[in-house]
């Protein structure tokens, strides 16, 4: 007797074989049989005319605070992501002394755009200090699997507080970054991450960006002794940098035997140059035996913003962005001062912001009848007689800072040479950022992106491949066990999703941030296509709803 | 940091050592240079030190600072309006 039996499903295992039509048999949480499976179960799934695949593994995740809450990383899980890898780019909740939860919280506010009434114990209570505590924390809850990394930044803080952004590690700090280490990898850590481009909530650069190489080879030197990953942001804004990162990751690679990855990689029509030479130098390095994978992104990156909240948008933008962390009252002043006003309408350029700001859209104002909605800040301007600069503050100030406004687009912008990309096998499809930047864009559905614009419309992979990508592959790079694969003794982990259909919905707005007045804001996208989801054998979600199943793991060996 | 000869040729760029100044990485890589020479020299190679730092030229212990301009025919790819708070000023 088993405990489900999914019935007469197009199987595509993740191996990358053809799929073929067949059954798929589960028992105490495991893949008991595929193929035709006679016998009876507790319960039968009819998957006629569906896709029965491996539950998708998201590598590139923030979701640590949200675990604490929605064990579900919701809406990740309705997409078909049975497993989450968080605390990436150098930033976990652990392990954390009590005095560093201000400012390792201050850089999850602003990376993540987490608001702070998160953090103040009215979303969940602060009962951690080790990473092993930190995983009691969330364990109980969990309904998707958890491959957590440990942050670079967070050791580098419990070891040396202040100082760990302020100067270089002496010989018994590194010691102490490597036996703590050591001890989040014996607590289930699946490796660690570092990142060379973050800024704390001051701006300044995150602990880990202070490590000296020599620092990061001796860490590198105690994923060795497990096999675990290292997770890496490069300056991707600038090629020779990440060709410079390349190149050390490769080093790292090769001297520890090591994997290692790097996110993100934009193919931009801005920037052509930028992803061929970056590949042509992780070919020759993967040809030399280093395992350096980029990971790249399905979806391009469109950034919604208002002025009441911080906005990434900005930050390219220094005189912009420190005006858009003052306080609402000082930020207010700062549009309708005329001094201060003619300052950040100079900044905007000699071209009135033409060019920065004359192609977002007005993509939401309080009043559901505006006419304004849906024209670009151009358009606006035009009609208004003003500079686009002008035309996006007043719009703002009219709307009381509720104007939100969209840029399209930002990261990648020619799927027809992302597909190309994305089928390439040294590369690694993830990157979401899943749960991070919530009040600017939707990290949900990449998945649902890739069959709907790789597989179905351009048909860059095949659906085989496509579910290899991100299933077997995912698993083998970062070394998780028994799973990615429908196979027996494998983790039950499977989705059944109609091909014809899968795709994410369209972005939305969600206000269900716990603790937070009137559910604070972050954008999500449902998800379409994806009919049911098994996580170690149990239904966590079918026919678009969530169940009260617990099932999920933390995955690492 | 050296490349392996076959790997094909890449901008050379160093990491900074415990202690590094810029000044000392410009002694030690430049020496056919004036200290004064080789520091503006570094300030063009790295514009991602002196231009996206407050202050700027803040050297970090993880920096990529390179020591010859860019590879001719290359160029530098930067993007512009970056998805990502890439800026530290």
């Amino acid at each position: 007797m088993f405990d489900v039996i999914i019935r007469g499903g197009s199987i595509v295992d993740g191996s990358g074989a053809p799929s073929f039509i067949g059954d798929v048999a589960i028992k105490d949480g495991r893949i008991a049989e595929v193929g035709k499976v006679d016998g009876a179960a507790a319960r039968e799934i009819n998957a006629a005319g569906r896709v029965v695949a491996p539950g998708f593994i998201d590598p590139h995740t923030h979701f640590d605070a949200q675990l604490l809450w929605d064990g579900a990383a919701k809406p990740a899980l309705e997409h078909g992501i049975t497993t989450i890898v968080p605390g990436n780019c150098s930033l976990s909740l652990a392990p954390l002394k009590v005095e560093h939860r201000e400012a390792l919280t201050g850089m999850f506010r602003q990376i993540e755009e987490l608001p702070p009434e998160v953090f103040d114990g009215s979303a969940f209570d602060w009962t951690w200090e080790s990473f092993d505590d930190y995983l009691k924390a969330i364990r109980e809850g969990l309904s998707v699997n958890v491959a957590p990394l440990v942050g670079h930044s967070v050791i580098r803080l419990w070891v040396m507080g202040d100082a760990a952004q302020q100067r270089a590690a002496n010989p018994q700090e590194i010691q102490g970054m490597c036996e703590l280490l050591r001890e989040c990898l014996q607590a289930g850590a699946v490796g660690l991450s570092t990142s060379y481009v973050d800024v704390d909530q001051n701006l300044y650069p995150v602990p880990s960006r202070w490590a000296h190489f020599e620092e990061l080879d001796a860490l590198a030197a105690v994923l060795g002794e497990y096999g675990r990953v290292l997770q890496v942001v490069p300056e991707f804004y600038a090629t020779d940098i990440t060709l410079a990162r390349v190149d050390q990751l490769a080093e790292l690679s090769l001297k520890h035997d090591i994997p290692t990855t790097f996110s993100p990689l934009f193919d931009n029509a801005a920037t052509p140059d930028n992803v061929p030479r970056v590949m042509a130098r992780v070919h020759e390095q993967m040809a030399r035996g280093a395992r350096v994978w980029p990971q790249v992104q399905t979806r391009p990156i469109d950034i919604s913003f208002s002025f009441e909240l911080p906005s990434l948008f900005f930050a390219a933008n220094p005189t912009w962005y420190t005006v858009m962390r003052l306080p609402y009252a000082e930020r207010t002043t700062a549009f309708t001062d005329p001094d201060q006003r003619a300052k950040l309408v100079a900044a905007a350029g000699p071209d009135g912001g033409a060019s920065w700001l004359g192609s977002l859209i007005l993509r939401h104002v309080p009043d559901a009848a505006s006419k304004l909605v849906g024209q670009s800040v151009a358009q606006i301007a035009s009609e208004r007689g003003v500079s686009p600069v002008e035309a996006l503050i007043d719009v703002s100030l009219e709307h009381d800072f509720k104007a939100h406004f969209l840029a399209e687009s930002v990261g990648h912008d020619v799927n027809s040479r992302v597909g190309p990309l994305l089928a390439d096998d040294n590369v690694h499809i993830g990157a979401s950022d899943g749960g991070a930047h919530i009040a600017s864009f939707s990290t949900y559905g990449d998945t649902g992106y890739l069959f709907s614009e790789f597989v179905r419309a351009t048909g860059e992979l095949s659906l085989e491949h496509a579910v290899r990508k991100i299933t077997s592959d995912t698993a083998r790079i970062w070394g998780i066990p028994e799973r990615g694969e429908l196979a027996p003794g494998f983790a039950a982990d499977v989705v059944i999703f109609d091909a014809d259909t899968i795709a994410r919905g369209p972005e939305r707005m969600a206000h269900d941030l716990p603790g937070v007045a009137e559910g604070g804001l972050r954008y999500v996208r449902d998800s379409v296509g994806v009919e049911t989801v098994l996580v170690n054998g149990a239904v966590a979600f079918e026919s678009g709803a969530y169940t009260d199943a617990h099932s999920g793991q933390v995955a690492v060996a | 940091m050296t490349q392996p000869e076959q790997l094909s040729r890449q901008r050379r760029f160093v990491a900074p050592k415990p202690g590094d100044t810029l000044e000392l990485i410009a002694e030690r890589e430049l020496p056919e240079m004036s200290v004064a020479d080789a520091m503006a020299a570094l300030q063009g190679w790295n514009l991602h030190i002196f231009l996206m730092r407050n202050p700027p030229g803040m050297l970090t212990g993880s920096d990529v600072v390179f020591v010859e301009p860019p590879v001719e025919g290359d160029g530098n790819t930067v993007f512009g309006g970056s998805a990502r708070a890439n800026s530290d000023a």
